[in-house]
C-alpha cells in the first residue's frame, strides 16, 4: 500500500517537471524587437527613419578632416591632451590609434551602417499598408528621405575611400550597397567602380527629389532643398560643372544666405529651429538624448584640456576686425581656441551642438568654382563677393580676372568658410591639391609639413577590419 | 515548483520515528595523537539513535538489541563505524579528515568517499578559508588548489577576482566557472555580501566525473561551496574578532622623478630636444628659467634674477602625490555564531559585520551578513534548510582601472612632484590640467556607492522510500539587488564639467533571480560488502531574470547636495534633461539526468552520467542536447599484490572522460534572432537593427579527459595527487568579423576550437607528527598548455595589443618587436615582420611572439606549524610563465607626447648625443610607440598569508571553553620583475588598476 503510495508520488513529481520544459525554454525577447515584427506600421517606419537619421555620425568626418589636413595645430603645453597624433602627422600606425578605421567606427562603418538601416527601411516599407492620404504621402516622403540618405551616405564613402584622388569613372570606388545582406557571415563583396556608385547616387537623389514635398521644411531630415544640394555636391565630384551651376541656382533663392548679423547664432544656437529660415539647408540635430555625439569636444574637453589649436595659417587668413566668422569661430584667450561648437571658458560648456551637414554658403562657393571652371569669370566673382559681403563688414569687391587665380580664392574661401566641417580635406583632394602646412603648425616635426597626393598616405586606407573580414575587397595602393 | 514543495511537505508531515532500547554501550574518543575529542556523533547504523561524547570524549548510548554497528562521525574526522558484537565498552580512535586522503568529495548532487570517486577535484576546507581579510571569498582561494588560478584585478574591497579552472576554455564567452552554494547555483562573481567564515568547504570540480554532472553548465569547471551544518550537543557560541589596516603596496622596479630630477629632465631633455618652446612662458619651469634657455640671453639681469628666484622656490616644492591620494585603510570585523541540536534537529547560525577601508581615498567596504542553516532528521525524512542574507554597501574610487586623469591611481604617478595641491588662498588647485589637485577634489565631491543585498535559500528534502531508495528535491533561490548611487557636487569643479555644469545625482539598480528545482530519484546501496551501489535520477528546472534600470538626473540644487530632491526637471533648453534606461532579461533551462557508479569489493568504480538540457539561448534547432561522461577507479592498494609492502596507505588510479558545455558562455539571451532596438533622433523615437541574429548559434562544448592518481606513504604523512587532463573546447564562440557594408561589424558564430592540456599536483607531508608539535608543508601547482586550434573561416582575429590565433595560446601579446636604441641617431630599432631589425615603426609588423597572459604554471605552497599551543601558517602564491602588457610604462617613458606627466627616473640616462650607448631610452623627443618593450614579464612568487596563533582551551570551567589570539599579514612581500605595483591582474593589460594592499590584523575568538 505504502509502495503504492511512493510510486504515485514519483509519478506526479515526473508529471510536473515535464510540464515546466515548454514554460521554461519557449521565452520570447523582452528588450529587443525581432526584426520580423519591427516594421508595420506607419509609426513603426517613422520610428525606421528616424533611427537612421540617428545613425549618421557626421562628427568623424570632422575629425579626420580637421586633423589630416592644415585646419589644426596640435599643442605641447600642459592644457593639450595629447591625441590625434598619428592621424595628424599622417602615420599608418595601427587600427585603433585613430579613427580612419578604428574599430569603434571610422567613416567606412558608420556610412555602411546607415544604408543598412536606409536599405532594411526601404525593404520593409511594403509590409506597411496605409489608405490614408496623408499616410501615403507620408510614406512617399520617407522614400524619398531614405534614398537621399542612402545616397548622400554613398557619397560621402566615395570622397573619402576611392582609390583615386578626383574622380575617375573607371577606377575603384567603394562597394555599392542598395539592399540590405541577408547573410551577412557570408557575405565578401567586392568594390564597385566610381561611376557604378555616382550613377546609383544620381539615381536615388533624382528619384527622392520627386518624393519629398516642398512643403516638408525641417532642416534636422533630408528636405528637397537638401536633396538639390546633394546633386550639387555629386556634381561637384564629378567635375560636372554645367550641373553645378543648374542645381546651385535652383536651391540657392530659395534658401539665402545668412547674413553678417545672423551668422554668429547659427553657431551659439545649441539647436537651430527645423525650419529653413536661415542658410542651414540640412543638420544633424543634436540633442541631449544622444549626447554621445558632442561635437565641439572634438577639439576641446570639459576640463578645458585642448586636444587641438586652431592652425596658425588658418587664423592669418582672415581680417579679424571685419570678419565675422574669426570671431564665431575662434578665441585667442587665454590662448587659441577653437569656439565653433562650444568653448571654454565659460566652464560648463558641454560642446553639444548641431552638426552643419549642408549651407548655402557651399552652393554659392560651389556655384562660384563651376562658373570660374567654365570661364564665366564675372559671374564667379560676383558669387564670390555675394559670399564675403554676407561675412566681412565694409566688404569691397576687386574683382579677380584670371581663372586660376580666382579658383584659388574660392578654395580659400571655402577654408576660411567651413573649417571643422569635414570639407577641407576633400577640398583638396578632389583638386588634387597637396596638404601643406605652416611652419608654426607642425611641433618641429618637419615630415607633418606637407603631404602631397602622390604620397602613401594622402588616399585613406579601406580599413584593415574590413579586410580582415572580407578578403575580396580591394586594398587602395600603397597600403 | 510549488506543488512539488507542497508534495514534499505533506510527506514530511506523514515522518515518524520509534524504536526499542535496552543494552548501554560507553566507551572513550580520542584522536591519532590520543587527545579526546569532544562533540563526536555516536550513532547506531541505521537509526537516528545515538549521542555526542563529552569534553573528555567519553560517551554513553543505550541501543536497542538489533543494534550490530555504531558510526562515530564529527567534524573534521573521518567518519568510522564499527561492529560491537556484544561488547559494552567501544574504545576509538579516529583519524582527522585534512590529513587523509580518504575525504568525501561533494559534487552538488552527490556525496562520494574520495577513493570511489572517479573524478580529479581539489577541496578547501574551512580553516584555509577563515578570517582571511578579503571580502570576496574566491580570492582566498588563491594558491589553495591545483589548476585553480585565481587573479584578482583590483584591491578596492569586495571586487571580484578572475577564476579559471583549468586555463580558459572560451574564446568570446565566458570562463567563469558555476559555482554552486548547498545544492544550488549563485552568480559567479557576485561574493562580496557572502561570509567566507560560513563556508565549510570549497570543492573544485575539474573534470567530466564531477563538472560533468552539470552538463551543459559545467564546461568551466565547478566550485561548490558547503556551509557549515550545526553539531548537535549543546549550543556553543563564538565570537572572533579581528582589527587591522591595510596600506598600499610599493612599486616594483620602478621609481619615478622628483622634483629635482624632474627640472633637470626639462632642461637637459625636454627643452634642448625642442619638446618644449623656446619661449620662456612653455608652463615648464626647469627649461623656462634655465640660463640655457635661447630666451634668456633676450632678459634684462633684473628678469633673469626674478627667474633663478622662481625656479629656486619651484625647486623647494616636493609633492608627495601618492602620499597625497593614497592611505592606510582600516579593518575591522566581528562575528558572532552558536551552533547545537539534537539527534533530530542541529542549527548553525551567525552573523557578522565586516568594515574594511581600502588603500584610496574613499574606497571602503561594509558588510553584514545573516546566516542560519537547520537540518532535521527523523526515521525517513532528511530536511536541511540553508538560508544566508547579506548586505554590503561599497564606496567606490574615480574611473578605477581607466587610463583617465580622473583615477586617482594614475594621477598619484602621473602629476609632476613640483606642483601643489593648494593654491595660495589654501583651496585645492582645480582646474584644466591640474592632474593631482583634481583627482584629489574628485574623490571629496563625489560619490560612487554600491549597496547589495544577497539572499540565498536552499531547502533540500530527501525522503526514505524502501531499502535505499529516496526522493529528493533540492529548491532553491539565489537572489541580489544592487543599489548604485553616484552624486557629483554642483559647486565643484568636476560638477562645472556635467552636462549643464550643475552636477549630477544618479540611482540605478540590477536585480537577479535565479530559481532552480531538482528532483528525483536516488538509490544507495550496499550488497554484502563487496557491492555498492549509487543512483540518481533527476530532473532539474532553472529560471533566471534580470533587471537593471539608472536614471541620472541634473541640475542638483547645492543646498540639497546627494539626493534626488535636488534635481532640476528638465527642458528642451536647460541642458537639464535626465537619461533614464535599464534592461530586462529572461532565459531558462530545462534538464533531464541520470548519474551512477559502482564499487566492487572497495577495488574498482565506475562512474557515469547522462544529461539532457533544454536551453532558452540556442537556436531552436540546436537547444536540446545530451552530454554523458564516464570515469573508473582502481584502488590498488587494496590489492593482493599490495597487501605486504609497507611503503604505500594510500593508492589509486583515477580516468574519467566525458563531455559538458558552456550555457553561460552566451554573450546574449537571444543571439539567433534578428532585431531591432530603441533609439531617439532629436528628440524622437526611432528603431535601429541591434543584432543580425545567427540562426545557428549552439552552445560551447567540451571534451574533457582526465587521468589522476593518489598516493599516501609513510604511514599517510606523505600525501601526493597528480592529474593530467586534455579539455577539448569546440563550437567556441568567435566575433567573427562582417565586412562592414552588411551594416554589423561581427556576429557571434560557433566557429573557434581550443585545447588545454596540463598537469595539476599537490604534496603534503607531516614532517614532523607529535601530540605538541606538527610541521606540515603542502605544495601545489598546475601546469597548462593552451592553444587555439581552429577559428574557423579565419585564422587569427587581432583584439588590440593581444591577437586570437590558430597555433598559438590564447591571450598572446600582438605587438611590434623592439630591439633597442641605435646609438648614432638615438632613435629605436623596432623588428620587422621576420624580425629582422628596422627603424620603420609600422603596425604592419606586429608580430605574436611575446607570450601571453595566460600563466603557464600557477600555484602555492604553504606551511602550516603547531607547538602545544601556537600555531603558525604560511602560504605563497605562484603565477611563472605570464607576461602583461604594461600600458603605463607607456606614459612613463613618451617624451614626445604625454611630456607633461611625471616620469621614469631613468629617462635623465636618455640618449643624447652620437655615440651614447644609454641603454635603453631612446632620444627625447622621438615617438614612443607601442611595443614588445611595454610587454613584461608579469610572473611573481607571493608570500600572500602568514599567520601566527595561539591557542587556549580551558577544561575547567564552562563559561568560556577557550579562545585564541592571533596576527596576520596577508600579502606580504612579492618577487616580481613587473614594474608597477601589482603584477597579478585579471586582464592582459596595466591601466592603472586599484593596486591589492598589504594588511595585517590581529584577532581575537572566544569560545562559550
Amino acid at each position: 500500500m505504502k509502495f503504492l503510495y511512493n510510486t504515485i508520488i514519483l509519478l506526479a513529481f515526473s508529471f510536473v517537471m515535464a510540464g515546466c520544459e515548454k514554460e521554461l525554454v519557449d521565452v520570447n525577447p523582452i528588450d529587443q524587437i525581432p526584426a520580423e515584427k519591427a516594421i508595420t506600421t506607419i509609426a513603426d517606419l517613422t520610428a525606421a527613419v528616424n533611427g537612421v537619421y540617428g545613425t549618421w555620425q557626421a562628427r568623424r568626418s570632422v575629425y579626420i578632416s580637421a586633423f589630416i589636413s592644415d585646419e589644426i595645430r596640435l599643442g605641447t603645453g600642459t592644457e593639450y591632451r595629447n591625441v590625434g597624433n598619428a592621424l595628424f602627422n599622417w602615420q599608418f600606425v595601427s587600427d585603433s590609434q585613430d579613427w580612419r578605421d578604428g574599430e569603434t567606427g571610422g567613416v567606412w562603418t558608420n556610412m555602411y551602417i546607415v544604408i543598412d538601416r536606409a536599405n532594411r527601411a526601404l525593404e520593409f516599407m511594403p509590409n506597411v499598408v496605409v489608405t490614408a492620404p496623408a499616410d501615403i504621402a507620408l510614406k512617399d516622403q520617407f522614400r524619398g528621405e531614405l534614398l537621399a540618405l542612402r545616397a548622400m551616405a554613398h557619397l560621402e564613402l566615395l570622397k573619402y575611400f576611392s582609390a583615386t584622388a578626383q574622380y575617375t569613372p573607371a577606377a575603384l570606388g567603394v562597394v555599392l550597397q542598395t539592399s540590405y545582406v541577408k547573410n551577412p557571415a557570408s557575405y565578401r563583396p567586392s568594390r564597385n567602380t566610381q561611376a557604378e556608385v555616382i550613377s546609383s547616387i544620381n539615381a536615388d537623389l533624382a528619384t527622392a527629389r520627386t518624393l519629398i514635398p516642398t512643403s516638408f521644411t525641417d532642416i534636422g531630415r533630408i528636405t528637397r532643398n537638401a536633396v538639390i544640394g546633394g546633386q550639387v555636391r555629386s556634381a561637384v565630384h564629378t567635375r560636372d560643372w554645367a550641373n553645378v551651376v543648374a542645381r546651385a541656382s535652383e536651391i540657392i533663392p530659395l534658401q539665402p544666405l545668412t547674413n553678417i548679423a545672423g551668422y554668429p547664432a547659427l553657431w551659439t544656437t545649441r539647436s537651430l529651429a527645423p525650419n529653413q529660415s536661415t542658410e542651414v539647408i540640412w543638420k544633424l540635430n543634436v540633442t541631449a538624448a544622444n549626447s554621445g555625439v558632442n561635437i565641439g569636444s572634438l577639439f576641446q574637453d570639459a576640463n578645458g584640456a585642448q586636444q587641438a589649436a586652431p592652425a596658425k595659417k588658418l587664423l592669418n587668413t582672415y581680417n579679424p576686425a571685419t570678419d565675422i566668422r574669426f570671431t564665431t569661430f575662434f578665441r585667442t584667450t587665454p590662448r587659441d581656441l577653437i569656439a565653433k561648437y562650444g568653448v571654454v571658458p565659460p566652464a560648463g560648456e558641454n560642446f553639444i551642438y548641431d552638426i552643419k551637414m549642408m549651407r548655402t554658403s557651399e552652393m554659392v562657393l560651389s556655384r562660384a568654382e563651376a562658373r570660374a571652371e567654365l570661364d564665366l569669370i564675372t559671374e564667379a566673382n560676383a558669387d564670390l563677393a555675394l559670399l564675403r559681403s554676407n561675412r566681412i563688414t565694409g566688404y569691397v569687391h576687386v574683382p579677380i580676372t584670371t581663372k586660376q587665380a580666382l579658383i584659388d580664392a574660392i578654395l580659400l574661401e571655402r577654408y576660411k568658410e567651413f573649417p571643422y566641417e569635414g570639407q577641407r580635406y576633400y577640398d583638396l583632394k578632389r583638386r588634387n591639391l597637396p596638404i601643406v602646412r605652416d611652419v608654426a603648425d607642425i611641433g618641429g616635426v618637419v615630415t607633418s609639413q606637407t603631404l602631397l597626393p602622390t604620397d602613401l598616405n594622402y588616399i585613406l586606407p579601406i580599413p584593415n577590419q574590413e579586410k580582415l573580414a572580407n578578403p575580396n575587397i580591394q586594398q587602395n595602393p600603397g597600403y | 515548483m510549488r506543488k512539488i514543495f507542497l508534495t514534499m511537505m505533506v510527506i514530511l508531515g506523514l515522518a515518524m520515528s520509534a524504536s526499542a532500547q535496552n543494552r548501554t554501550i560507553s566507551g572513550t574518543i580520542v584522536s591519532e595523537n590520543g587527545i579526546p575529542l569532544p562533540n563526536v556523533s555516536v550513532t547506531v547504523k541505521g537509526t537516528t539513535i545515538g549521542t555526542f561524547s563529552k569534553e573528555n570524549g567519553n560517551y554513553t548510548v543505550s541501543v536497542p538489541a538489533t543494534a550490530r554497528v555504531l558510526v562515530f562521525s564529527g567534524t573534521d574526522i573521518t567518519t568510522q563505524e564499527i561492529a560491537i558484537g556484544d561488547r559494552t565498552s567501544v574504545n576509538v580512535s579516529l583519524t582527522s579528515t585534512s590529513k587523509v586522503l580518504d575525504d568525501v568529495v561533494v559534487t552538488g548532487y552527490t556525496v562520494r568517499k574520495r577513493s570511489e570517486f572517479t573524478g580529479a577535484a581539489a577541496k578547501v576546507d574551512a580553516k584555509q578559508i577563515e578570517q582571511v581579510p578579503i571580502a570576496s571569498f574566491e580570492q582566498i582561494l588563491q594558491g589553495r588548489a591545483p589548476g585553480l588560478y585565481i587573479a584578482s584585478g583590483s584591491g578596492q574591497p569586495g571586487t571580484a577576482a578572475r577564476v579559471n579552472i583549468r586555463g580558459v576554455g572560451s574564446i568570446g564567452g565566458s570562463s567563469t566557472p558555476l559555482y554552486i552554494l548547498d545544492g544550488i547555483p549563485i552568480e559567479g562573481g557576485v561574493f562580496r555580501s557572502l561570509n567566507p567564515n560560513d563556508f565549510e568547504s570549497v570543492d573544485v570540480l575539474k573534470d567530466a566525473a564531477g563538472a560533468g554532472l552539470y552538463g551543459s553548465r559545467g564546461a568551466n569547471g565547478v566550485i561548490v561551496i558547503t556551509s557549515k551544518k550545526g553539531k548537535a550537543g549543546k549550543v556553543l557560541m563564538q565570537y572572533r574578532g579581528q582589527f587591522g589596516f591595510s596600506e598600499p603596496p610599493t612599486q616594483n622596479n620602478l621609481s619615478l622623478m622628483n622634483t629635482a630630477q624632474r627640472l633637470e629632465y626639462e632642461e637637459k631633455f625636454l627643452g634642448p630636444f625642442g619638446v618644449i618652446s623656446t619661449s620662456g612662458n612653455s608652463g615648464y619651469p626647469g627649461w623656462d628659467y634655465s640660463p640655457n634657455n635661447p630666451v634668456y640671453s633676450t632678459l634684462t639681469p633684473a628678469q633673469q634674477a626674478s627667474r633663478a628666484l622662481l625656479l629656486d622656490s619651484i625647486r623647494q616644492i616636493n609633492t608627495n602625490w601618492p602620499d597625497l591620494l593614497f592611505r592606510r585603510g582600516n579593518f575591522k570585523q566581528h562575528e558572532l555564531n552558536a551552533s547545537g541540536g539534537n539527534q533530530n534537529l542541529t542549527f548553525y547560525s551567525s552573523l557578522s559585520v565586516f568594515q574594511q577601508q581600502g588603500i584610496l581615498d574613499r574606497s571602503n567596504l561594509d558588510r553584514y551578513t545573516f546566516r542560519t542553516n537547520v537540518d532535521y532528521k527523523s526515521n525517513r525524512i532528511t530536511t536541511s534548510i540553508r538560508s544566508a542574507a547579506g548586505y554590503s554597501v561599497n564606496s567606490n574610487i574615480e574611473s578605477e582601472s581607466a587610463v583617465a586623469l580622473a583615477n586617482p591611481v594614475a594621477a598619484a604617478y602621473l602629476e609632476l612632484p613640483y606642483r601643489r595641491l593648494n593654491n595660495a588662498n589654501g583651496k585645492t588647485n582645480v582646474g584644466a590640467g591640474q592632474t593631482g589637485p583634481n583627482a584629489y577634489d574628485r574623490s571629496r565631491t563625489t560619490t560612487s556607492n554600491s549597496g547589495q543585498f544577497k539572499g540565498s535559500l536552499a531547502v533540500t528534502l530527501q525522503f526514505d522510500i524502501w531499502q535505499g531508495i529516496a526522493l529528493k528535491t533540492t529548491n532553491g533561490v539565489d537572489y541580489r539587488n544592487n543599489n548604485a548611487n553616484r552624486f557629483i557636487d554642483p559647486t565643484s569643479f568636476v560638477g562645472g564639467l556635467t552636462l549643464g555644469a550643475q552636477g549630477l545625482y544618479n540611482e540605478s539598480f540590477v536585480e537577479n533571480l535565479q530559481l532552480i528545482n531538482t528532483s528525483g530519484i536516488v538509490y544507495n546501496s550496499k550488497f554484502s560488502e563487496r557491492h555498492k551501489i549509487n543512483l540518481l535520477a533527476m530532473s532539474e528546472s532553472i529560471r533566471n531574470k534580470f533587471r537593471t534600470f539608472s536614471a541620472t538626473g541634473l541640475g542638483i540644487n547645492p543646498l540639497q547636495p546627494n539626493t534626488p530632491a535636488g534635481i532640476t526637471p528638465g527642458s528642451p533648453t536647460n541642458n537639464f534633461i535626465p537619461t533614464i534606461g535599464g534592461s530586462k532579461g529572461i532565459d531558462g533551462l530545462s534538464s533531464l539526468f541520470a548519474a551512477g557508479d559502482y564499487t566492487f569489493d572497495k577495488r574498482y568504480t565506475v562512474s557515469a552520467s547522462i544529461r539532457r538540457d533544454v536551453t532558452s539561448q540556442a537556436a531552436k534547432a540546436f537547444n536540446d542536447i545530451i552530454l554523458a561522461s564516464y570515469g573508473v577507479t582502481w584502488n590498488f592498494i587494496r590489492e593482493k599484490f599490495m597487501e605486504n609492502q609497507k611503503i604505500f596507505q594510500e593508492g589509486r588510479i583515477r580516468a574519467s572522460r566525458g563531455e559538458s558545455a558552456n550555457i553561460d558562455g552566451f554573450a546574449s539571451q537571444f543571439g539567433y534572432i534578428s532585431t531591432y532596438g530603441s533609439g531617439s533622433y532629436a528628440g524622437v523615437p526611432s528603431i535601429v537593427p541591434t543584432s543580425p541574429g545567427n540562426a545557428d548559434l549552439r552552445t560551447e562544448s567540451q571534451l574533457l579527459t582526465n587521468i589522476g592518481i593518489d598516493l599516501a606513504m609513510w604511514n599517510r604523512r606523505l600525501r601526493f595527487t597528480a592529474d593530467v587532463y586534455r579539455k577539448e573546447s569546440r563550437n567556441l564562440f568567435v566575433a567573427q568579423g562582417l565586412s562592414r557594408t552588411t551594416g554589423f561589424t561581427g556576429l557571434n558564430t560557433n566557429a573557434g576550437e581550443m585545447e588545454n592540456r596540463g598537469l595539476d599536483f599537490s604534496i603534503d607531508a607531516d614532517v614532523v607528527n607529535k601530540r605538541d608539535f606538527q610541521v606540515t608543508l603542502g605544495v601545489n601547482g598546475g601546469f597548462l598548455k593552451n592553444e587555439i586550434t581552429s577559428l574557423g573561416q579565419v585564422s587569427e582575429i587581432p583584439q588590440g595589443t593581444s591577437i586570437i590565433r590558430v597555433g598559438i595560446p590564447f591571450g598572446t601579446h600582438y605587438t611590434v618587436g623592439y630591439l633597442g636604441v641605435n646609438p648614432q641617431t638615438g632613435l629605436p630599432v623596432y623588428q620587422d615582420i621576420n624580425g629582422n631589425p628596422t627603424t620603420n615603426y609600422s603596425a604592419a609588423n606586429n608580430r605574436a611572439a611575446f607570450g601571453s597572459y595566460l600563466p603557464k604554471f600557477t600555484g602555492g605552497a604553504s606551511a602550516d606549524i603547531r607547538f602545544s599551543g601556537f600555531d603558525i601558517s604560511m602560504l605563497f602564491s605562484t603565477a611563472q610563465g605570464v607576461s602583461r602588457f604594461n600600458n603605463e610604462s607607456f606614459f612613463y617613458q613618451s617624451t614626445n607626447s604625454n611630456i607633461q606627466f611625471n616620469k621614469d627616473v631613468r629617462l635623465l640616462n636618455s640618449w643624447q648625443k652620437p655615440g651614447d650607448m644609454p641603454g635603453q631610452f631612446q632620444k627625447v623627443s622621438s615617438p614612443r610607440q607601442f611595443s614588445s618593450r611595454d610587454v613584461q614579464d608579469a610572473s611573481f612568487v607571493r608570500f600572500r598569508n602568514l599567520q601566527a596563533g595561539y591557542t587556549f582551551n580551558n577544561k575547567r570551567t564552562n563559561s568560556i571553553r577557550g579562545f585564541r589570539i592571533w596576527g596576520q599579514a596577508q600579502n606580504l612581500y612579492t618577487w616580481t620583475k613587473w614594474a608597477g605595483f601589482d603584477p597579478e591582474e585579471s586582464n592582459n593589460i596595466a591601466n592603472y588598476e586599484f593596486p591589492n594592499p598589504r594588511t595585517y590584523t590581529i584577532g581575537l575568538d572566544i569560545n562559550f
